[in-house]
């Protein structure tokens, strides 16, 4: 074995016990001494040094100062301080200048190792110090990284076994890396089914064993402490340059927060729904009572002055109105409710039809003419699309024009996968300014003659934004109306019965 | 005379039947109950004899589910085959479905007196019609 070569920066004569500690610890020494700067930079000019220890100072230059030098020579030998002085902050500020070690005299017998650690580290710098260097920075980039990730992360070597824990992982679990590290990695993930049932292969495990797609799921994570948590996760391999699989990522989020607050909003949502179902309801029945005895007073009172009758026929009028409100309330409150049990799929042709039936009375009385292109099928539950159709056809019927019997076109066009209708009217109009508010609650444009909850466009509106349309109108005053509004297509044709057999 | 056994609690509803009842030709017996216990238990009981020939029942009473009063109706032997209309202000689709399986007619309650009086009119001479409930072969 080549001696090592050795140059001592120390003022006093005596290497006596840094010669000793290396002899001690079986290393062979060539040791050379410099005691002035002028020495210390000749000797760094002919080079050759494996390693330089610095001890308490030259004449006139400190351990920092030396250490300087070495950088500006760009000395590519580990400088060791071997200080006296006991204390941290000049242990520090000596790394911090450049030193490869710091070894105080009174504890000698670690300068072996120091030394034949601080030349192998600048062996391996040598050999490729750019790539080393990268090697290093892009590593260190990656944990930065992966601690500050809002995900928790565990990733796994080939074998499952645990190799890398965030923060954001050790809060979640309850695990800490150092203990996981080198463990199965259900030592520090122990995963269960979304709503908690045992999982058959856990999603690491699985894909490690044979080639997964890496698809987000929700699971049950039970913590160290037992308690579980709801989280949203994804495993995905780690591969080397060869695409072989090295290891597994498993990456997740807490998701017990957000599912709460879903859960809470269907319940909100569900008691609205039958609070203003029982409420429409139960309202309906005292104002029934005041419907039909208000009419049985004023049978019982034919001759009653022309006042009393008026008063009367307000009672009545009132609670009428009253009642449609309600219904149109209930009919509001259960368009977006859960679904009704038919299937998402409707005829509009079909839907036309039933809505004639249903204002054929009116229809006859106005003489109204309602024309109509072939009408496409939609995914809309045909109830909503009977009541979309018979509130904008009754609409245009109210709001016709005096003298115009009210004519009512319907059209439609495909629209990427939607459709898209038109309803068109000679009615009176609406000026454009109020043409965005005809959708809003109780919005009414006519006198009090004309009957109506106001409620039913934005009905209408309500309907065609459950299926994700949209609904606007374009208007004219004095010559008519245009209710655009778009629906979602089936997307395949139903089967030609001729191709079934 | 034909009987008909009412189970209303709404005296405003109850007096509006009496009017229709009034009106029937020929003229109906007609046996009121505020609510499901009392007339169940009256019509089970042998000792008071009531055989109605038909049953108006409310949908809604004060302490019972009228559905679930006509599910007690149709265990009793003799009214197995009663017919029964339920009274109803709701246009629940599901009310009615289940009026319906249970052998039931289902008549809502109008807004108008003489809607009110028709339809209970008319539910009332259709039961009576159908005949008092055969028993034996």
């Amino acid at each position: 074995m080549m001696p090592i070569r050795v140059l001592l920066l120390e003022n006093s004569a005596d290497t006596g016990p840094v010669a000793g500690a290396m002899e001690q610890g079986g290393i062979q020494t060539e040791m050379t001494r410099v005691e002035t700067e002028r020495e210390l930079r000749e000797a760094l000019e002919r080079g050759g040094w494996d390693v330089i220890l610095a001890g308490d100072g030259l004449h006139g230059c400190s351990g920092a100062e030396a250490l300087r030098i070495c950088r500006e020579l760009r000395v590519e030998a580990p400088v060791i301080v071997v200080s006296g002085v006991c204390g941290e902050e000049s242990a520090v500020e000596m790394m911090r200048q450049g030193a490869a070690d710091y070894v105080l005299k009174t504890n000698l017998v670690r300068l072996p190792a120091a030394i034949f650690r601080a030349i192998g580290d600048a062996r391996a710098r040598a050999e490729s110090p750019r790539a080393q260097g990268e090697l290093f920075n892009s590593r260190e980039w990656l944990y930065a990284t992966l601690r500050s990730v809002g995900e928790a992360v565990i990733a796994t070597d080939a074998h499952g076994s645990v190799g890398f824990m965030n923060p954001i992982a050790e809060k979640l679990t309850g695990h800490k890396e150092r203990e996981a590290a080198g463990r199965p990695v259900d030592f520090c993930l122990n995963l269960a089914g979304r709503e908690g049932e045992p999982l058959r292969e856990p999603p690491l495990q699985l894909l490690l064993s044979r080639p997964v797609a890496n698809v987000q799921q929700e699971f049950t994570l039970v913590r160290r402490t037992g308690e579980t948590v709801s989280v949203i996760g994804t495993a995905a391999p780690i591969r080397n340059g060869r695409g072989e699989m090295i290891g597994a990522v498993f990456t997740f989020r807490d998701i017990t927060g957000r599912k709460r607050a879903e859960e809470q909003i269907r319940q909100a949502n569900q008691e609205m729904h039958q609070f203003v179902r029982s409420i429409s309801h139960d309202l309906q029945e005292p104002l029934r009572m005041i419907s039909l005895y208000a009419e049985m007073i004023r049978r019982k009172f034919p001759d009653a002055d022309p006042d009393t009758q008026e008063y009367l026929r307000f009672v009545m009028g009132g609670a009428e109105r009253m009642s449609a409100l309600l219904t149109s309330l209930r009919a509001y409150a259960e368009i977006s409710s859960a679904a009704p049990p038919e299937p998402e799929e409707a005829d509009a042709e079909v839907a036309l039809q039933q809505v004639l039936v249903n204002l054929a009375a009116i229809i006859d009385e106005t003489s109204a003419v309602i024309v109509h292109d072939p009408l496409p099928r939609v995914a809309v539950h045909s109830a909503h699309l009977v009541q979309l159709f018979q509130n904008l056809i009754s609409n245009s019927i109210k709001y016709r024009r005096e003298g115009h019997p009210p004519t009512i076109a319907i059209a439609s066009a495909r629209k990427g996968s939607r459709w898209q209708f038109s309803f068109s009217d000679n009615g009176s109009g609406v000026a454009p300014e109020y043409a965005p508010r005809v959708f809003d609650f109780f919005q009414r444009f006519h006198g009090p003659g004309i009957p109506g909850t106001g409620m039913g466009l934005a009905i209408c509106k309500r309907i065609v934004q459950r299926y994700g349309g949209r609904i606007w109108l374009e208007s004219t005053p004095g010559v008519g109306s245009v209710f655009h509004f778009t629906l979602p297509a089936l997307e395949t044709a139903p089967p030609d019965p001729a191709d079934l057999d | 005379m034909a009987c008909v056994v009412i189970i209303e609690d709404n005296p405003g509803d109850l007096l509006m039947i009496r009017e229709a009842v009034n009106r029937m030709d020929p003229p109906l017996e007609m046996i009121p109950f505020e609510d499901g216990p009392p007339a169940l238990a009256a019509l089970c009981d042998p000792g008071t004899c009531i055989r109605p020939d038909a049953i108006l029942l409310d949908v809604r009473l004060r302490s019972s589910d009228g559905l679930e009063v006509l599910r007690k109706l149709r265990a009793i032997p003799h009214l197995a085959k009663t017919p029964v209309a339920i009274l109803t202000s709701s246009t629940a689709e599901a009310d009615e479905r289940q009026a319906l399986s249970l052998g039931a007619r289902f008549v809502p309650k109008s807004f108008r007196v003489d809607e009110f009086l028709d339809s209970i009119g008319n539910v009332l001479r259709q039961m009576v019609a159908s005949g008092p409930p055969t028993t034996g072969v």
